[in-house]
């Protein structure tokens, strides 16, 4: 489109002369999106991109103010049920209901209410207090591991490390953690959106309602005890007369247990991957493990596993030149925006002592990560532990490493690992 | 006779989500800039345990309790 002489309205859609492709999910974008997410920052910050039918934001104080302005909402849940069909929407009918209870679809003032109650369940202190039996599962999980043959490291410990911890937050024996993991997969599948799998909507449907039947039961118990834990606290917390409904409970229950999961999986994941490829930042950890605080929000912001954030405009703006309508859907990308050298000095290099923790890999504004503490407290002991007790850390075989195709996050479907010998736990 | 506080409330901007958690929990000592980030409205607090409900709602740990005149960090 060629602008008109003397226009002063912004910009409608693109009209940049340099051509870019829409593909976010190519091959080579999901082993690697940040080349591509650099050449939209120069060239095209605010895109539309007419494939997905979404605004792509990649400069980081253009996502770090629309996190922040409420005139995007974050209820995605709406909008999809009225595009579905009647049977698709009968057949995810239930696991939209838990959504839409889910904090992470909410705006204002539902979502200040129910923040602050379930905030006040899940502080700072409620997570330092699991420090230690946190450093218990993970000395368990490396415990389990042999040196012989390559370990695939997601699979035998940053996977299972998560859901282990949260379920045992909730207040779930242990007997019955593995049913979790079956039904976080499938729920997991629908939510970040793994394309490749056609059946999704079936197991997720199917996932969500064993999950909240389960949790049901759980719920009735802790209603009649006052259970040190953290569905105990849900129960408990109060904001003046006013407390969570059974059903709020019940969705901030999924919620954690399905956040708690696959992103700290993620998180733990590539930052092995990352300090490995860094052996002089692997080394420098090595001899000072006090710096494990500022590594992990090195580690979030160097390849973090939140990629993309989706956003509806409730109210038309504008940003960079473009008019941005009501009713459109908008991409934000921390990934684009951690490595936006307009923010961050040679945003392209792991610098575990880089002494600037202004990365967006958690959000901001009122939807900043609920779970942010805990992946913090997780992903540090995880990340200490494994350097110290797997000596000769390597990954063998880096060329067949693949990434999850998947829009909303970035995550390492395994990580064969080798290493010399375990360690015992000190 | 109006006695010295005691203590001081600071909130670290460097490490501010944006939350408004500490907003909604102590709207007298806590707002927000135009851009959504802590401003300390009222610094000098007598009701330290409702400030510490307040301080345990940030989620990045951004504010703290410190005393008056030595600037030590009293909580968290």
């Amino acid at each position: 489109m060629e602008p008109e002489m003397g226009r002063t309205e912004p910009a409608d859609r693109n009209d940049q002369i340099i051509v870019i492709d829409d593909h976010l999910l190519s091959v080579e974008r999901v082993r690697d999106p940040y080349p591509y997410f650099r050449q939209l920052q120069e060239h095209d910050p605010v895109r539309w991109n007419e494939r997905y039918r979404s605004w792509v934001i990649t400069r980081y104080d253009d996502v770090a103010a629309c996190f922040r302005d409420l005139r995007l909402s974050s209820d995605r849940i709406t909008p999809y049920r009225a595009n579905r069909d009647g049977g698709e929407r009968h057949e995810l009918s239930q696991v939209l209901d838990v959504l839409s209870g889910w904090l992470v679809f909410k705006d204002p003032p539902d979502h200040t209410r129910l923040r602050r109650l379930v905030q006040k369940a899940f502080t700072v202190k409620t997570v330092e207090r699991w420090r230690g039996r946190i450093q218990e599962v993970v000395d368990e999980l490396i415990d389990e591991l042999t040196p012989e043959s390559t370990t695939d490291i997601v699979r035998e410990f940053a996977y299972p490390l998560p859901a282990i911890v949260i379920a045992e937050m909730l207040g779930v024996p242990p007997s019955d953690r593995d049913l979790f993991k079956g039904w976080s997969d499938d729920i997991t599948a629908l939510v970040f959106g793994a394309m490749d799998e056609p059946d999704r909507h079936e197991r997720a449907a199917a996932g969500m309602a064993e999950l909240v039947s389960y949790l049901s039961g759980l719920l009735e118990e802790h209603q009649h005890s006052e259970a040190d834990d953290l569905m105990g606290s849900l129960v408990a917390a109060r904001d003046d007369d006013d407390a969570l409904t059974a059903d709020e409970v019940l969705a901030t229950c999924v919620l954690l247990l399905f956040g708690g999961h696959e992103t700290t999986s993620s998180l733990i994941g590539s930052s092995v991957h990352a300090l490995v490829h860094h052996p002089d930042q692997l080394h420098d950890l090595m001899t000072d493990p006090t710096i494990i605080g500022p590594a992990i929000e090195e580690f979030l912001r160097f390849d973090g596993p939140a990629k993309v954030s989706v956003r509806m405009v409730r109210e038309s703006f504008e940003l960079q030149g473009r008019k941005i309508r009501s009713g459109e859907r908008v991409f934000l990308v921390p990934s684009a925006a951690n490595r936006d050298p307009r923010r961050f000095r040679d945003p392209d290099r792991l610098d575990l002592r880089r002494d600037d923790h202004a990365h967006l890999g958690f959000g901001g504004g009122i939807h900043y990560c609920l779970g942010a503490p805990l992946a913090r407290v997780e992903a540090g002991i995880a990340i200490s532990s494994l350097i110290r007790r797997l000596p000769g850390l390597s990954i063998p075989d880096p060329a067949s490493l693949q990434w999850q195709p998947t829009l909303l996050s970035r995550s390492l479907r395994s990580l064969p690992v080798a290493f010399d010998r375990v360690e015992p736990a000190p | 006779m109006s006695a010295t506080p005691r203590f001081k409330v600071r909130a670290d901007r460097t490490r501010c989500a944006g939350t408004s958690q500490c907003v909604l929990a102590h709207p007298y000592v806590f707002g927000t800039d135009a851009s959504g980030f802590v401003l300390v409205k009222h610094d000098h607090v007598d009701d330290v345990p409702a400030l510490r409900e307040a301080l345990d709602m940030c989620p990045t740990q951004a504010l703290s309790l410190v005393d008056a005149e030595t600037n030590e960090v009293l909580y968290p």
